[in-house]
């Protein structure tokens, strides 16, 4: 399964210009694609486009699977990808445990199902003994990787992380990266970074020029 | 690895157990809210109570005071039938009737041939306005006044002769005073009397009827009918009181008292804080979105945690100010109806702005980074 983006174009509301002319992209299951770019160059707008939180004004996002060109019905971006933000997106007075699972029982419809893939995946985050903490007393780096744990319980093919570890220290950001690139599942990522080192862990790099993807 | 593409797993009972932990777990946000909702029911039910309670208490003032009762007099010369009178009481409205003679200085006491003494005879039902049980026809009620001058108290024996031996209007004899009452209630020139009880026949100087409040502008037109002896007959009829120095609604000053809309109030007041609230925690809304929670899930997750924080303060400020209403004075008037009713009304409108307020869409990307 890849994730395509072919030619998008986006204009903001009130905005002079496109802030994304023509950018195409892709990524594989199982790939990891760093995007880097200065800020205002459309990085986090084009990982909206591909998370299917923001529409284009022209161009398309396509899941390709197979042997065919596009799946259609149920399956559209949104539902396929996962996020990972810089800013510490959590249910912050519940415990680690509680946030996985949300992610889990959207995917099993089932508690028992759900408690067990959320206890695999924080397992594989390093965080089994931290379960039952308010995600608020965990710290910085901790809570990326309840949220790494979170997009992994999702099951969905894709992980789209904006600047995952933007407010996170050089030792974590790598305990982060470590544990964000080495699921263990086959997923594809694609991160969007200023940080040189976390883009160097990646697969494939690109870069945003004048709203368009140019390979590093 | 097993892929899912589809949000169809998530079931209302999962939004429902999300909705009641994040309530649960919510620690110093839900408290606050709870707190402020509970403070601003509890003074507004409170404010209600005690306005209700001084309407309440004006009533009794007004009633105290002779408020409902109705005069019928002849016109002329002529007299009333006690026993018509009596009939009255069977009319719809009517609380109790009774006939009442003042004979200005009809009696003399024993001992002091020198006062000229007003006696007041009324049938029975006036013990039951003037709350006195046990009354016989030997006995008699003292006014104030003259309990005052001639230090009478319940007990007292107190002996009439006629002040006109050739007119023999009022009982005779040794009376106990079974009680010491206002009689300025009944009319002014019996405030300084002597009340004794008479039968419901013969003629009378006066009936008067304590009247219900709803009933009382059709009593009042239909009793010169009921008391004429004849088609002919002049009957006067007017409120003890006279209109416009007591004159009072106090039904309808309670219908329409200011802080009746207050439980209104306390719902638009709760119903908006939640949405203020709900408008903070958009994060929460955008995070559930992201994670593949049904757009309904999420309104189900925001109006479950909005219903159960909002409604429980309302409840409980409702009953805090009912107790400190209470605790302020308040009299034994049942508050119950008044209170369940406000918290009817709260409740209602704070569903109504919680539920719409939960529509609301979350701009997922945005919300999530604004964070």
């Amino acid at each position: 399964m890849r994730l395509v983006a072919s030619d998008v174009r986006v204009r903001y509301p009130r905005a002079r210009h496109e802030v994304l002319r023509g950018a195409s992209c892709e990524v594989l299951q199982g790939q990891s694609l760093a995007i880097v770019g200065p800020s205002g160059s459309g990085k986090s707008t084009l990982l909206g486009v591909l998370g299917g939180l923001i529409s284009p004004d022209a161009g398309q996002v396509e899941i390709q699977d197979g042997h065919a060109r596009g799946i259609s019905g149920n399956v559209r971006p949104r539902n396929v990808t996962a996020w990972v933000f810089q800013t510490m997106n959590v249910l912050a007075e519940r415990s680690a445990l509680d946030n996985v699972m949300v992610a889990a029982l959207v995917r099993f419809g089932n508690r028992e199902a759900a408690r067990e893939e959320a206890l695999r995946c924080l397992d594989a985050v390093e965080l089994s003994e931290h379960t039952l903490v308010p995600t608020r007393a965990l710290s910085g780096g901790q809570v990326q990787r309840v949220v790494i744990a979170r997009a992994m319980a999702s099951g969905r093919p894709f992980i789209l992380a904006d600047e995952p570890t933007g407010q996170l220290d050089r030792a974590t950001s790598q305990r982060v990266m470590d544990v964000l690139v080495n699921t263990g599942d086959p997923v594809g990522i694609v991160i969007v970074t200023h940080d040189p080192d976390v883009a160097e862990r990646c697969d494939v790099r690109v870069r945003i020029d004048d709203g368009r993807v140019v390979p590093l | 690895m097993r892929h899912t593409h589809g949000t169809e797993r998530w079931r209302a009972r999962d939004s429902i157990n999300e909705a009641l932990v994040n309530v649960y777990r919510g620690g110093a946000i839900m408290v606050a809210v709870i707190a402020i909702i509970v403070g601003v029911t509890a003074a507004a039910v409170a404010g209600d109570l005690t306005a209700g309670n001084r309407i309440v208490a004006s009533e009794a003032t007004y009633i105290a005071a002779g408020g409902d009762l109705i005069i019928a007099r002849p016109g002329n010369d002529g007299s009333l039938d006690a026993s018509a009178c009596a009939r009255v009481s069977t009319v719809n409205g009517v609380i109790r009737s009774f006939s009442l003679d003042v004979e200005v200085g009809a009696a003399a006491i024993a001992g002091r041939p020198e006062v000229q003494q007003t006696v007041v005879t009324a049938t029975l039902p006036v013990v039951d306005l003037l709350h006195i049980s046990n009354m016989t026809a030997t006995d008699v009620v003292a006014s104030r006044i003259l309990a005052d001058r001639w230090s009478w108290q319940v007990g007292s024996i107190v002996g009439l002769e006629p002040s006109d031996i050739e007119r023999p209007v009022v009982p005779t004899g040794l009376r106990t005073v079974v009680a010491v009452r206002d009689l300025e209630l009944l009319s002014e020139g019996a405030s300084t009397g002597l009340l004794t009880i008479r039968p419901a026949v013969g003629p009378t100087q006066s009936c008067f009827v304590q009247v219900q409040r709803a009933y009382r502008d059709d009593i009042i037109a239909a009793l010169p009918a009921l008391l004429a002896e004849r088609a002919d007959q002049p009957v006067q009829v007017a409120p003890r009181l006279p209109e416009g120095r007591f004159a009072q609604n106090s039904a309808h000053d309670f219908d329409s008292r200011p802080t009746r809309f207050v439980g209104l109030g306390a719902g638009v007041v709760a119903g908006f804080l939640w949405t203020v609230v709900m408008w903070m925690r958009r994060g929460r809304a955008a995070l559930y979105a992201s994670l593949g929670v049904p757009w309904s899930g999420g309104v189900l997750i925001r109006w479950g945690e909005g219903v159960v924080v909002t409604v429980s303060g309302l409840a409980w400020g409702a009953i805090l100010g009912a107790v400190l209403a209470k605790m302020h004075g308040l009299e034994g008037w049942d508050v119950t109806s008044i209170v369940a009713g406000h918290v009817f009304v709260a409740v209602a409108v704070d569903v109504i702005v919680v539920v719409v307020a939960a529509l609301w869409k979350p701009a997922i990307l945005f919300a999530l980074k604004d964070r």
